[in-house]
């Protein structure tokens, strides 16, 4: 018995068909067919502004895996780059860098004195009952300044860089200073709250 | 654009033939029968296969690697055949009407689906026009995307969808026209 087709049988239909074209077996070409178009071709000759146009054309898969090293390496350069090129820049030195180091109240102080000209720079000062015999300063050629650290109590002292044996400056970069009576000016380093006995280095 | 295919492309382009060889040997299958069905004879589908190879190959600058390999070839394959049957003043192997409509009325049974074969299918494929005929092939065979089949047959979105749709309800119908239901 013959019935009328319904939408829904024709989709049937269509959809059985598209299978069956699906099925389809196709006929095999002959082996040798790629062999012979192979043999009428030649390598294609690319100049070099071709390839790196093309090169940089092409689309580079990125995933978080391969971007670790390269990530690693640019933390590391960007290390290197600071170790090896930071100056701390003269108008942020401070004069006077200070830290406590031991539970006894001593300090370590180190001073710092922008005179590249200078051949040779001591500290004198209270801390050593402004002794001739000054503490000797280095040249850190790095941050191109000279540098002397002491080691002192909690207290104030007041103290000047001598250059060059012959030469009382104070410490251009010290907050305070206070008059030494004889024309000069003094710098004040205070320790802690300032309160504590005086001590040699 | 099947994995690796845009790879092998740019390969080939800096100079690599041999992985044009890949490529060759991954279509050579479609685009034989391609050849085959458009002619009808093994010995010029063998060379129209070839032709279209080497002259993708020589074009390929002028193709996008990150575009879909297959349906460019296709077009290029199709270009040919059609060129080699206008020189040669033959026809496509297309007796059915192009013009003719589609009824969706045939009265074939509920059971005309389950009464075709493969070789039913591949018989009526080859009474269709050429062009509704390749887009069934390329949508439901070679399983390309409808927007592949446009690109391939040089079809808008929407006349891709209809070629294939139309396709389909031609092809039921010149197997209703050979009664294969009366066999039952």
């Amino acid at each position: 018995m013959k019935m009328g087709k319904t939408p829904v049988n024709l989709e049937k239909d269509l959809s059985r068909l598209a299978g069956l074209i699906a099925d389809i077996r196709y006929a095999e070409p002959p082996n040798t067919l790629a062999k012979a178009v192979l043999t009428r071709l030649e390598p294609k000759r690319v100049n070099s502004f071709t390839r790196l146009w093309r090169r940089l054309r092409t689309p580079v898969a990125v995933t978080p895996l391969k971007l670790m090293p390269a990530g690693v390496s640019i933390v590391a350069v960007l290390a290197l780059a600071l170790i090896f090129l930071w100056r701390e820049p003269a108008d942020r030195v401070v004069s006077q860098r200070i830290h406590e180091v031991t539970d006894q109240g001593i300090y370590t102080v180190t001073l710092f004195l922008d005179r590249p000209d200078a051949a040779d720079v001591e500290v004198i000062g209270s801390f050593n009952r402004w002794s001739q015999e000054g503490i000797r300063m280095s040249w850190d050629k790095d941050r191109r300044l000279w540098v002397a650290t002491l080691r002192l109590k909690r207290g104030t002292y007041e103290y000047a860089f001598r250059v060059n044996g012959t030469e009382i400056v104070a410490d251009p970069r010290a907050v305070l200073h206070q008059d030494d009576g004889f024309g000069h000016q003094n710098s004040i380093l205070i320790i802690g709250n300032g309160n504590g006995n005086e001590a040699s280095i | 654009m099947t994995s690796g295919e845009e790879t092998l492309v740019r390969e080939i382009l800096s100079g690599d033939v041999d992985a044009y060889a890949l490529l060759v040997k991954r279509y050579q299958k479609p685009i034989f029968n391609l050849m085959w069905r458009m002619t009808g004879s093994e010995q010029d589908a063998v060379d129209l296969t070839q032709e279209t190879f080497v002259r993708a190959y020589e074009k390929l600058e002028k193709f996008n690697p990150s575009a879909p390999f297959f349906p460019w070839l296709y077009t290029m394959g199709l270009n040919l055949a059609r060129d080699f049957l206008r020189r040669a003043r033959r026809s496509p192997i297309e007796p059915y009407e192009q013009e003719s409509s589609v009824s969706i009325e045939v009265d074939q049974g509920d059971r005309f689906a389950d009464q075709i074969d493969v070789q039913e299918v591949l018989e009526g494929l080859q009474k269709l026009p050429v062009d509704y005929r390749e887009a069934l092939l390329l949508r439901f065979h070679e399983g390309l995307s409808v927007s592949e089949v446009a690109y391939a047959l040089g079809l808008s979105l929407s006349g891709a969808k209809m070629r294939i749709h139309r396709g389909l309800l031609k092809l039921r119908q010149v197997l209703g026209k050979q009664e294969p239901l009366e066999r039952v």
